[in-house]
């Protein structure tokens, strides 16, 4: 990889990195779920950082063709499918949350109301 | 003490162990200040419940375990429903000293505070954590001290007294971190220009039952998660000083 490759690379997955605790701030995914996307920034990080070992790699599987780019779609793909779903976990965690903190309180007050009768 | 009304919060799971001694001790130290005591039993499957109801104190049962941080938010809920305008919170694992619970609501009041950390690194704490952890605590309460320029000592202490406008806001939907609320909601409490501060407990190791804390890929999960959590909390824009 030529140096400006390797900065545009870095740059990426700094931008990934940052959207994803965009996500968290913005409370639409919860930090548990944001720990993957966060080991996967860096492990894609050591990867342009040391890109001799990837580009080595990669050279093994060039002998298939088109099987590489085909890979990097459904790469990407999935994980923008993953986000999403993390994303709807994180939504329904906090419902779960707040359906158990009311039903609580709710049995609570019933129970109250029963001993005051 | 003045007219204001406590609320003694207590979230426990799974401390059969220790909740029968904690609640002894928190009742007499209650009494002084006429506060009332709510354990929110956080979805244990263990005799908590059941030994919490034999000291005749107010239970509410969560039907499954939603996190230290949640069933603190429901302790706020109801404080918020009944004007309650302070709540202590103090950890049913007798970690938490409860004779220092009347101080430490007597400072708040006197200096105007909105939250009152418990310390135990401000002179009495005779039990420290293990050395990892111990470097851990320092590093988030020295990160907690930059980003809000208040110095904190001990920033995972459960032990805090808070005032109405401050837990009422975060009683409502996410607000409140809900499994370790505890550099991230200092930062959350800083940024929207809450006064805080700290005073000196005396803290205890936990005599009986499992730490939330124990073995080493809990502490290091928690340490990661925590990261990500005050990052989030730091660059976030709530700045609301209207609170």
């Amino acid at each position: 990889m030529v140096i400006w490759e390797n900065f545009l690379a870095i740059f990426l997955v700094i931008l990934f990195l940052m959207y994803v605790l965009n996500l968290v701030g913005k409370k639409s995914l919860r930090v548990e779920f944001s720990i993957c996307w966060v080991i996967v920034s860096i492990i894609i990080l050591l990867g342009v950082i040391f890109n001799d070992l990837l580009l080595f790699v990669l050279e093994l599987a060039r002998q298939s063709g088109f099987f590489i780019w085909t890979m990097v779609v459904l790469i990407i793909s999935m994980v923008f499918i993953i986000i999403d779903l993390s994303m709807s976990i994180s939504k329904m965690k906090t419902a779960i949350k707040e359906l158990t903190q009311e039903m609580a309180i709710m049995k609570f007050e019933e129970d109250e109301n029963k001993t005051v009768k | 003490m003045s007219n204001n009304k406590y609320l003694i919060i207590i979230p426990a799971f799974n401390e059969e162990e220790n909740v029968g001694e904690v609640l002894k001790k928190v009742k007499e130290e209650a009494n002084k200040i006429s506060a009332d005591i709510f354990v929110i039993n956080d979805g244990s499957f263990d005799r908590t419940a059941e030994l919490a109801e034999e000291e005749e104190v107010q239970i509410i049962n969560l039907l499954t375990n939603q996190g230290n941080g949640a069933a603190v938010q429901t302790g706020f809920r109801i404080a918020v429903k009944r004007g309650y305008d302070f709540v202590v919170i103090i950890d049913a694992d007798g970690q938490h000293d409860a004779g220092n619970l009347v101080e430490l609501v007597d400072y708040a009041e006197k200096n105007c505070c909105d939250m009152v950390i418990g310390s135990r690194y401000l002179g009495k704490g005779l039990w420290k954590y293990p050395c990892l952890r111990e470097i851990g605590v320092k590093f988030f309460s020295w990160l907690v001290s930059k980003v809000i320029k208040t110095k904190i000592t001990d920033c995972t202490s459960g032990f805090r007294v808070i005032r109405h406008k401050v837990f009422s806001y975060f009683a409502k939907g996410a607000n409140y971190p809900q499994q370790y609320p505890d550099a991230d909601f200092i930062i959350a409490v800083g940024k929207l220009g809450f006064s805080i501060k700290e005073y000196q407990v005396l803290m205890h190791k936990r005599k009986q039952g499992l730490s939330m804390h124990r073995g080493i890929i809990r502490p290091l999960t928690y340490t990661l998660k925590m990261l990500v959590s005050v990052l989030c909390a730091v660059t976030s824009k709530r700045n609301d000083s209207r609170m």
